[in-house]
Formats: structure tokens, C-alpha cells, sequence
């Protein structure tokens, strides 16, 4: 398998004059290559082509324009942004050597966050240059919060039967009460921004998509490079705000005080309007976090369910208790 | 430095490396870069080198990366434009042919032959664009040709009745009511072809077998620059034609059918194909430029030989069913 992947990466790199020394795996299609040129990261992507060149154009916008907290694809001599062979598409990287894991820079969220700032400024100033995937409509997202409590309904109500695997289940019918509570003024407020917006256009950036911290390595210096823009849209620039703000406010009991430090480096660089606080803050009011156990539950098979059982109702509990912390965090987006 | 070297330096300045040295060898001009030697390509018609660039990056888009291809320069130009042609450059591996003996290449040679071969003929199946410069030519079977072939092989027939039937002169002219029933059966299958209507979409006049290289075992396209553009399979026939000497009748219809497994030769160019097949081309290429059919005699003869084996070749195509898909039928 490796020998393939060695002949193949030869013949890859000869598309960018490089020459190969070493290939080494380095996790799913992902392989670190050493060339006469230096380190690269050469990956498999799964994006379709479209998809492949507008991200690839918008790195290459943005580090023309001075940002290097990202990294462009490498251009082969024929000018493509990847190389389509066998079946297979691979794009190559320069290779950043992670220095330190992120988890041990300080205050390493304001930082993203402010990177997450400039990138937002330079592409909402460009406009959509290229096309890639679609923007999420409130509309979709309105269907999506429909959706997700439609399947918790589902899966309070199967928590009848016995066994481990339904531990899970029964802690979630246990608080689909209150959880409903939240969920009604979440979609509450969604309505009541989408009459507010009506004819409205707000801005648009490019958004990473999955701004999370393994998609952020630490360079020497402790410089931030934002990584894997496979799946980044030309959408609100929220959408990059909410996905982090979910994922990293909990680990500090939605501190709102965190929250504002947090929102003031990313404003340093672009201020917020008004309609995207509010909708910001929308976006927080829904319970998404329990809404992802539920839809991860559902997907897994029996075996995993009571694998997984115990940790999931823990999580459960521990994001249920946050709730309403939660819920004053998202409020206190909208009085700057 | 000397002038030519000087104008092709100041040409790829638009190129993102270093130009080292610009120098001449036998098979052209070459540039060696900080990235390595490069050809340097140099076309009089811009629609030509437009049309070389469409099939050869068909074939990359389709995931056949193994091919020459044009260069960008820093404006990701496939070449550059100036007043007299084009200029451009591209990687290049030298002209191989000792895959053509070897036991366990050639047959796998062949076979990515047939596929590649079949992929440029796909590209410009959807093009309704036409090549109209002055690299296009008619291709070897023309309304011309097939009426100067009746007014030749009835000249050397005048000449044959003087002279006395011995074995050999009956031998000869047995022959030449064989070439004129060819040349009858070429016609018939070059206008069932509608190569005539200008419907067959252009090809390359001669495709060298050594334009297919091996290198750190993978297949490479290289060459095919500024060639001749002629109706569609006279490429095919250049190939058959080479393969027969070298793999015989196995190594053509490994050929075949692995055209065949990429596209389906409509009804038409297969036609087409066997009026080329059929057309006596080696004995009408000595008729069309001798003034005594006599005195050529015993050249004559090899030339016999030679149309054999293009019926050996008429033979294979024909027993590959496959050939023209489903559509045969």
C-alpha cells in the first residue's frame, strides 16, 4: 500500500517539479512528504473540483493580500490547484511543523478568532469572487432546528425498553421538557430575525465551516495557521462565530465575560452589525450541542449505543446544566 | 549569445523559474531552468497549438496525467503569443522505443496506446470548433487520388498487355486487377464514410509509437507537437501499421480492443478506417510517381507484399467486433 502510495507521490510531485526524499503517513489520506524543495503535506480530497478551485482561489487571494495565518495550495506547473489522477484528487501544502499543541497557548481562542476577524474583512471587502458550496439560508437552518427536535422527540419517546443503550434515551426524555423550553424561544427568535432581515441583505465572507481546534496548527513562534478550508463557503460571516462559540464557550461555562473578550478581538479586526449579533445570538438560543448526541445516538448501531451510553448521558447532563448559562451568554451578545 | 538563443530568452521571461541556458539540440531547442530542462515549443499558428493544448488537457482532466503538457508562466498563459506564433514550454521525456520488444511491456504499451488514443479521438467528439489552418491537409484518400488511382492502374495494365505473359508479367497483372478491385472497395467504403462531407472530425497524420515513453514505471505521452492534421484515423492506421511490425496480429488487437473499451467507433470512421485499410497506398505510392510501369517491375513486387500486410491489418479490424460497440451490430 505504501509502495503505491510512493510511486504515486513520485509522479504527483514531479506535477510540481519537486523530487521526492521520504513520504510518511501521517492519518487518513494524509501524508507528510520530504522533497528536494522541503516538507509537504500531500492529502486526498473528497470536495468536488468547483468546490477544490474556489477554496484554492481564495487562499491564494488571501495571502496576497497578507494574511498568513493560512495556507495556500501549492500550484502545479500546468497551473492547477490540485492533481486529479486515478480516480483521485490530491492537493499539496507547505508543511508546518506543529511547534506545540494549541491547548497550551494561552488565550489561543481571541487569537483564532481574530484571524477569523481579518480573514472575514479581506473576503467580505473582495465580494464573491469565486463560487463554491451554497450559503445556509435561515430558511435551511429553521428545517435543520425542525429536524433535530423532531429526533430527540423520537428518541425520548423509544426510551421504554431496558439495557444500557437506553440509559441515553431516558435522560433525554427525562429533559425534553425543559429542553423544549429553549428550543420554542430559539425558534422564536430565528422568526423574529428573519422578519427583521426581510429584504435585507447581510454581509458575506468566506466562512471556515469547521473552525475547530484541530484545524489549527501552532508553528514555531506560536504562530496560529488555520487549516483545512475543504468545506469553506461564501456565507455570513456568523456562521464561523456560532460553530466556535459552541464548541469552546462550554469549557468555560459560557463565561460571558470570555465571550465579550472574545468577540472584542474578532471585532478589532471586523466590527459586528446590530442584525448580526442578533442573529448571532439566535444561533447560540438553540441547543445544538444536545441536538448532535441525539443525531449521533440515532446514527450509531445497537453495540455502539451502549458503548457509548454512559458518556453521552454525561454530556448530556453537563450541557443541559449549561443551559441557561448558555442562554444569558447568547442574550448578552446583543447588549454590546 | 546568438541571436535566435537571445529572442527565445526574452520570450519565456514570463515564466515563474529561472532560464539558465537556452541551446539548440537535434530535436530542438531547450531551456534549462532552476526546475530542470524544458522543451521549448515553438508553433507558427496559434490554432494549432490551441488544438495540441485541448486534448492534451482532456486527458489530464480525465485523471491521464502522464502526458506532456504546456507550461503557464506567470500569468497561468498556456504559451506566449508573439507576432510571428507561439512559444511554450513544457516538460518532456525522450522518444523511447525499447518497450517495443520488451516481453512484458509491450503488450501493456499497446494497450495504453489504444486508451489514449480513443481519449484524444473523445475530446473532439463535443467540438464543433474546426481546425482551418494551414497544417490541416486532405488525408491520404481524396476524390483526387481515388480518380488518378483508375488513370494509373489503367496506364501500367496499357503496358503490361504489350509485353510477353511470362509467369511473372501474369503474376503482375493478376495483381493489378486485385489493386483496382481495392481501390473500388476503398471507394465505396471512403464515401460510406463521409470523410468526403468534411463530417470527420481532424487527427493527427502520423502518431510515432515512440511518443509513448515508459518512465519510473508509468506510461508518459510525449511529442506530438505542430503535427499535421488530417480526417480522423489515419493516426489509427499509423499506429496498426506499426504495432503489426513489431507485436503482430496479438499486438493489434490488444490495440483494438482497448479502443474499443474507452470508445465506440461509430459506423462511419470505421468505414473510414477500412477504406485507408483497403486503399493499395504502397503500390500507388511508387504508380503515382513513376513514368514506365515496366521498368519498375520487381519493386513493384515488394510493394504486393506490402498491401499483404495491410490486409492482414484489414483483417484484424475486422474481427474485432467490439470495435464499434453495441452499434455494430
Amino acid at each position: 500500500m505504501m509502495e503505491r502510495m510512493e510511486w504515486l507521490a513520485k509522479h504527483l510531485l514531479y506535477e510540481y517539479d519537486l523530487f521526492l526524499h521520504q513520504i510518511e503517513e501521517r492519518g487518513k489520506d494524509t501524508w507528510r512528504v520530504d522533497t528536494n524543495q522541503g516538507a509537504f503535506l500531500l492529502r486526498r480530497m473528497y470536495e468536488h473540483p468547483v468546490q477544490l478551485y474556489f477554496v484554492a482561489s481564495w487562499l491564494h487571494y488571501l495571502y496576497d493580500r497578507g494574511i498568513r495565518s493560512i495556507i495556500p495550495f501549492c500550484v502545479t506547473k500546468y497551473g492547477e490547484p490540485y492533481v486529479f489522477v486515478s480516480g483521485d484528487r490530491y492537493a499539496l501544502n507547505l508543511w508546518i511543523e506543529e511547534a506545540e499543541p494549541i491547548r497550551s497557548v494561552p488565550g489561543w481562542e481571541a487569537r483564532v478568532l481574530r484571524e477569523v476577524g481579518r480573514i472575514h474583512k479581506v473576503s467580505q471587502q473582495a465580494g464573491e469572487r469565486w463560487r463554491g458550496y451554497a450559503p445556509v439560508s435561515l430558511e435551511q437552518v429553521k428545517r435543520r432546528w425542525e429536524d433535530s427536535i423532531n429526533r430527540m422527540t423520537v428518541v425520548a419517546e423509544a426510551a421504554g425498553g431496558a439495557g444500557r443503550s437506553m440509559e441515553f434515551a431516558r435522560t433525554v426524555r427525562g429533559s425534553v421538557e425543559q429542553i423544549s423550553l429553549f428550543t420554542d424561544r430559539a425558534m422564536r427568535g430565528l422568526a423574529e430575525v428573519a422578519v427583521k432581515l426581510e429584504g435585507k441583505e447581510l454581509a458575506r465572507a468566506l466562512c471556515h465551516g469547521r473552525l475547530y481546534r484541530r484545524n489549527v496548527i501552532v508553528g514555531t513562534g506560536r504562530k496560529l495557521y488555520l487549516t483545512h478550508f475543504e468545506h469553506a463557503n461564501f456565507d455570513v460571516p456568523i456562521r464561523d462565530l456560532a460553530i466556535f462559540f459552541r464548541r469552546y464557550a462550554p469549557y468555560y461555562e459560557w463565561n460571558i465575560q470570555k465571550g465579550q473578550e472574545w468577540l472584542a478581538e474578532y471585532e478589532a479586526e471586523r466590527p459586528l452589525t446590530l442584525e448580526e449579533r442578533q442573529l448571532l445570538s439566535c444561533y447560540l438560543l438553540f441547543p445544538e450541542r444536545l441536538m448532535q448526541l441525539v443525531w449521533s445516538h440515532i446514527r450509531d448501531s445497537e453495540e455502539q449505543r451502549e458503548e457509548h451510553a454512559r458518556r453521552r448521558t454525561k454530556t448530556w447532563q453537563k450541557h443541559l446544566r449549561l443551559l441557561p448559562k448558555m442562554h444569558r451568554f447568547a442574550f448578552s451578545v446583543i447588549q454590546k | 549569445m546568438k541571436p535566435h538563443e537571445e529572442i527565445l530568452r526574452s520570450h519565456l521571461e514570463g515564466y515563474p523559474f529561472m532560464i539558465q541556458e537556452v541551446k539548440q539540440a537535434e530535436t530542438g531547442w531547450y531551456a534549462l531552468t532552476d526546475r530542470g530542462k524544458k522543451r521549448i515549443i515553438y508553433c507558427p499558428d496559434e490554432n494549432l497549438l490551441r488544438w495540441s493544448h485541448r486534448w492534451r488537457e482532456y486527458l489530464a482532466d480525465q485523471g491521464v496525467r502522464q502526458v506532456e503538457r504546456y507550461l503557464t508562466t506567470k500569468q497561468r498563459e498556456h504559451w506566449i503569443s508573439v507576432s510571428v506564433g507561439c512559444y511554450a514550454l513544457s516538460d518532456y521525456w525522450e522518444q523511447d522505443t525499447t518497450w517495443f520488444t520488451h516481453p512484458f511491456l509491450q503488450k501493456e504499451g499497446y494497450q495504453v496506446l489504444g486508451e489514449t488514443l480513443a481519449r484524444i479521438h473523445e475530446c473532439f467528439e463535443s467540438i464543433e470548433e474546426v481546425y482551418r489552418g494551414r497544417y490541416r491537409k486532405k488525408g491520404i484518400l481524396n476524390e483526387t487520388r481515388l480518380k488518378n488511382s483508375y488513370r494509373h492502374l489503367h496506364a501500367a495494365m496499357k503496358e503490361m498487355e504489350k509485353e510477353t505473359m511470362n509467369a511473372t508479367n501474369k503474376w503482375l497483372l493478376y495483381n493489378l486487377f486485385r489493386v483496382a478491385e481495392r481501390v473500388k472497395k476503398a471507394e465505396a467504403l471512403y464515401r460510406a464514410s463521409g470523410v468526403e462531407n468534411d463530417q470527420t472530425p481532424l487527427s493527427f497524420a502520423y502518431f510515432p509509437l515512440s511518443s509513448l515513453v515508459y518512465w519510473e514505471e508509468a506510461w508518459y505521452i510525449t511529442g506530438l507537437h505542430n503535427p499535421v492534421l488530417v480526417p480522423r484515423h489515419e493516426d489509427t492506421l499509423s499506429i496498426l501499421e506499426q504495432i503489426h511490425e513489431t507485436g503482430g496480429k496479438e499486438g493489434v488487437r490488444v490495440f483494438l480492443s482497448a479502443y474499443a473499451g474507452r470508445r465506440s467507433m461509430p459506423i462511419r470512421e470505421r468505414n473510414y478506417l477500412l477504406a485507408l485499410l483497403s486503399y493499395p497506398l504502397p503500390v500507388f505510392s511508387r504508380l503515382e510517381n513513376i513514368s514506365v510501369f515496366v521498368e519498375e517491375k520487381e519493386r513493384m513486387g515488394i510493394d504486393f507484399q506490402l498491401q499483404i500486410r495491410r490486409e492482414h491489418l484489414l483483417q484484424c479490424v475486422l474481427e474485432t467486433q467490439e470495435l464499434c460497440g453495441e452499434a455494430s451490430g
